[in-house]
């Protein structure tokens, strides 16, 4: 009995703290997420910032490259005082409109620097048609999309300060290779005669021009606790600024791949993750949890000790009626007794007396007897109960008629039922002898019987009717009284338990009657079950009753 | 700011040359030109066989007559912040730097950064009004972190390009104890930062403090980019090496000076000695950063004259150099033509020999001897490198005596041949630190005789 309300009263208490706290979590985590995406999105638009100022530089680049081609004429010795003069442009190659090689010249002694360049793009000698395919800056205008083959290398025509070239096959562009681990960048441009002029950019030089214009730390640009770094094709750090120490291994919050020429360049983006709000948010979720879980315990425990208490005050009434029981059993005796002797007494006595006196006295005498004997099963059935319950009871099955302890019962009632003007229907088919404890049956009438007579008077009738059916005896007992409701149809079996106190009002029981019948009619392979009917109440009573 | 250089016993004479030919010129023509001169060392040679000659080319910048001369500063102070600056060092940095900052004028522009993984412009580019708030500034430098000195250097560099002006001298001061560790970091790029920004007028000076950073590295940088290095062992030197920094800045009299020789046809060129440039077709073109005042800068060039006939002459280059005059703010080019005469007589050879543009080429050759020897024992190959430092100090002993006599052999070249034996020796040292040291030193040295920084 305890367990069993322990568990519930667990569940109470825990099923609403885990949703709770499920509930609380799903909604940081998503909150979170929303909060992650929101940062995704800044941070992405920072850095599309970073890249968009990168390709601001090339396009930069490119037009003073292409001012500077504009300036001089575009012989080999003037080109190659180019490379001299320039920061950036390191080496010069010509390639004739058909595809062959001007400069560095064929035949001429080449330094040392210009063989290193023959090397570097020996992959450009063998196949010119190479280089024009690194095509302009992908932010450059562009008078018409043919589409890109790849990320890297775009076929769409026509770079920034060529605006008089006609769509068709692109004028300028820049092309993008590695060599020796190292990204080198070739601006090409295609002149009036249709050569192609490819100005190698100083890796160096190109890598510190970008720097310069990226982001310093410090000063009052990004006070925000961040890192970008500017990571190259081998995945390693070129570049980096802002405030905030990465730990050794950590994973960036963001990436973007930078675009063409530098696309195999990429941005990491570092910040600390948002951790603080997440720890106040889950600190915010257990609080509430916890207090809601303290209150339902509180509930719960409040709940569990009324129930003890009243637990407790059943015991106590069980042990009450218990003690009345015992003292009730001496004096029956003596009454039982007594009566008996009686009895022999009076058919002594009246034998010579008038029938009619004799028989008379020989009724009373003998509804006293069978009343004190119903009495004293009433008391043993009380205190079996109180002493443990159902293992008390015992069923002594011998052959008999349920019609007869129907007669019986009715008999008994007779005098109170028509005191109370209660009209008594009996429709009996179970007239065959068969194995039964008549005594218990005769108890769980004798109870509905004065159930009926105690709380539904006001019915005016009672109906009892048998049949049977195989092995199984089955009696309804129905009165035309208040009725049962149906939410009370199981409890009025529970020990103690009274329907209201508007029923009882001024009628005395014990309120374990209704119990013990059923728990004799389950013993006997059978049950006792209110029955739903329009007016009043009515039992079904099922025995397991096989044949004698 | 102008101080009297201490200079090397094997230095005075020349400059009292150049000191009294710049005197000279100052008074006849109003605008000082720098001291030019080319020369074979052995002006005559032997006939009949083809044969390798030095020839030197010696700028010599004049004399500024008083402190107003002095021209304008821009530069960029590049701090290495990373944690192995932490302590001492990086306090002797700021406060080397804080003096640095306190000498200047209030027209001279600075830029104060700092750099770990990050770069941080502690001071953007800026007139030196201030000078409170730029100390300030630098007092408030805190260590931490990697070492990505070619983002520093970048960023420096841009700091001056916001003020590049060709009559100022354009310098980054670079003070690093670390190897490069972010981004680009090998003595090669570096090198090429720093001829890249040397086209665009800026020198790099680095210090090396310490004896854990990269000598090649920071050489290789200064070297391509005509500025200056040392090696400070102990940071309480650097605020002296800063000063002397400065003092260089304040001194210089040429810059963007632009060497060009062109060889006369059947004179091949072998190498350069010292400095870097490229040779094509007979033409070797050069570029220096700056001349300082009073201070020799030469090439030595070898080339191979082909044979001729006894008592016969023949052109054998033709050396033009152009430069941006500081003091009167204008482009100066000159020009000097060299022959060479043949003849039978050995005695007559030796007679001609000029022993002064001799010496240098012995100098020059001399340190690349030193430098293969580096090579060998970086590869690991100490025999070889501890012969070849043999052979150097026996080349040097041997043309100190010729150049000089048995008895009073040359004295710069006997100096330098003890050095040799001192290094050979220390070629040989088992502990890595006491050969870290030794290295850095030699670096330092090699550098100083290639680009005759004082």
């Amino acid at each position: 009995m305890q367990k069993k309300i322990a568990i519930p009263l667990l569940l109470i208490v825990l099923l609403p703290v885990a949703g709770l706290a499920w509930l609380g979590l799903r909604m940081a985590h998503n909150e979170r997420q929303v909060v992650a995406a929101q940062v995704q999105g800044l941070v992405h638009a920072q850095l599309q910032g970073v890249d968009e100022a990168i390709q601001a530089y090339f396009l930069e680049l490119q037009d003073s490259l292409l001012a500077q081609l504009a300036q001089r004429p575009l012989g080999n010795e003037s080109l190659k005082q180019l490379a001299l003069e320039s920061a950036q442009v390191q080496q010069v190659l010509v390639f004739a409109a058909d595809g062959s090689r001007v400069l560095p010249a064929p035949g001429a002694a080449l330094s040392e620097s210009e063989k290193q360049f023959m090397q570097r793009t020996s992959a450009l000698w063998s196949n010119p048609s190479l280089l024009t395919q690194g095509g302009p800056l992908p932010m450059a205008p562009s008078t018409s999309s043919v589409g890109s083959t790849t990320k890297k290398f775009r076929l769409s025509p026509v770079g920034k300060g060529m605006d008089k070239a006609e769509a068709g096959p692109a004028q300028s562009g820049w092309y993008a290779w590695h060599w020796n681990a190292q990204l080198h960048h070739l601006f090409w441009w295609r002149d009036p005669q249709n050569r192609v002029i490819a100005l190698e950019l100083a890796p160096v030089a190109l890598l510190s021009d970008v720097i310069t214009r990226l982001p310093n730390t410090g000063g009052d640009a990004s006070p925000a606790q961040t890192r970008t770094r500017l990571v190259n094709g081998s995945g390693q750090t070129v570049y980096e600024w802002g405030p905030y120490q990465p730990a050794d291994k950590e994973r960036s919050l963001a990436m973007l791949p930078l675009s063409h020429p530098l696309a195999s360049w990429k941005l990491e983006y570092f910040a600390p993750a948002l951790r603080g709000g997440a720890v106040a948010n889950t600190f915010g979720i257990v609080a509430a949890v916890l207090s809601i879980g303290l209150a339902l315990a509180g509930l719960a425990l409040y709940l569990y000790r009324e129930h003890n208490r009243e637990l407790r005050t059943a015991q106590q009434r069980v042990n009450f009626v218990n003690q009345v029981s015992h003292e009730l059993k001496t004096p029956l005796t003596n009454i039982r007794m007594y009566a008996e002797l009686l009895e022999a007494e009076v058919a002594d006595g009246f034998a010579d007396a008038p029938a009619q006196d004799g028989a008379k006295a020989h009724q009373y005498i003998s509804v006293i007897t069978t009343e004190s004997q119903r009495l004293s099963r009433l008391i043993a059935n009380v205190l079996s109960l109180g002493q443990s319950q159902k293992s008390q009871l015992r069923l002594a099955l011998q052959a008999a008629r349920v019609d007869d302890v129907i007669t019986r019962c009715v008999a008994a009632f007779q005098p109170a039922l028509d005191t109370k003007g209660i009209t008594v229907q009996v429709d009996a088919h179970a007239g065959a002898q068969v194995m039964l404890d008549p005594e218990a049956l005769e108890q769980i009438l004798n109870n509905l019987v004065s159930n009926v007579e105690k709380y539904a008077a006001a019915g005016g009738a009672i109906h009892i009717s048998s049949h049977q059916e195989n092995d199984a005896s089955t009696v309804e007992v129905r009165d035309f009284g208040p009725g049962i409701a149906p939410q009370d149809r199981n409890r009025i079996f529970e020990p103690f338990y009274r329907v209201s106190s508007r029923l009882t009002d001024g009628v005395s029981g014990t309120g374990i009657g209704l119990g013990i019948a059923r728990e004799l009619a389950r013993l006997h392979g059978g049950d006792l079950v209110a029955q739903d009917v329009d007016k009043g109440a009515c039992f079904r009573l099922t025995l397991h009753t096989p044949q004698a | 700011m102008k101080t009297f250089p201490r200079l090397l016993p094997r230095w005075r004479h020349l400059l009292q040359v150049a000191l009294t030919a710049g005197l000279l010129a100052a008074h006849g023509a109003q605008a000082k030109t720098i001291d030019f001169s080319a020369s074979l060392a052995t002006p005559v040679v032997q006939a009949g066989k083809a044969q390798s000659a030095f020839l030197k080319v010696a700028l010599t910048g004049f004399e500024l007559a008083s402190q107003g001369d002095r021209p304008l500063a821009n530069v960029a102070i590049v701090i290495d912040k990373s944690g192995s600056m932490s302590g001492e060092r990086i306090e002797r940095a700021k406060e080397a730097a804080a003096m640095a900052v306190n000498g200047l004028g209030s027209n001279d522009i600075v830029a104060i950064l700092a750099f770990d993984n990050t770069v941080d412009v502690v001071v953007p580019a800026t007139k030196v009004s201030d000078k409170n708030r730029i100390t300030q500034a630098i007092y408030n430098i805190q260590v931490a972190g990697g070492t990505g000195l070619f983002a520093g250097v970048s960023k420096g560099a841009a700091e001056v390009h916001k003020f590049l002006d060709k009559t100022r001298v354009n310098r980054v001061i670079l003070l690093s104890d670390g190897q490069a560790n972010i981004g680009p970091s090998s003595p090669a790029e570096l090198g090429q930062l720093g001829a890249m920004l040397a086209r665009q007028g800026i020198s790099v000076t680095t210090i090396g403090l310490g004896t854990s950073y990269n000598e090649d590295l920071m050489t290789q940088l200064a070297a391509n980019s005509d500025g200056n290095h040392a090696f400070v062992e102990n940071s309480r030197d650097l605020v002296r090496i800063f000063q002397r920094e400065f003092g260089d800045v304040g001194s210089v009299v040429a810059q963007e000076v632009e060497l060009t020789i062109r060889l006369k046809h059947g004179v091949r060129p072998v190498r350069i000695l010292g400095r870097e440039g490229e040779i094509t077709n007979g033409v070797v073109r050069l570029r220096m950063n700056q001349l300082y005042s009073q201070q020799e800068k030469y090439v030595v060039l070898e080339v191979e004259v082909p044979a001729g006939k006894a008592g016969a002459q023949m052109d054998l280059a033709a050396v033009d150099v152009s430069y941006l005059n500081m003091h009167s703010k204008s482009k100066d080019n000159l020009s000097r033509a060299v022959a060479v005469s043949f003849s039978a007589s050995t005695e007559a050879v030796a007679q001609a020999t000029d022993k002064k543009v001799m010496e240098s080429a012995v100098q020059q050759v001399s340190n690349e001897m030193g430098k293969e020897a580096l090579r060998l024992r970086d590869s690991g190959k100490v025999e070889e490198a501890k012969q070849v430092m043999e052979a150097n100090s026996n080349y040097l002993k041997k043309q100190a005596t010729t150049l000089g006599s048995a008895f009073a052999p040359a004295p710069a070249l006997a100096a330098m041949e003890t050095e040799s034996r001192r290094q050979a020796q220390g070629l040989e040292s088992k502990d890595n630190a006491e050969w870290n040291v030794s290295r850095k030193k030699m670096k330092e040295d090699q550098f100083k005789l290639e680009k005759q920084q004082r």
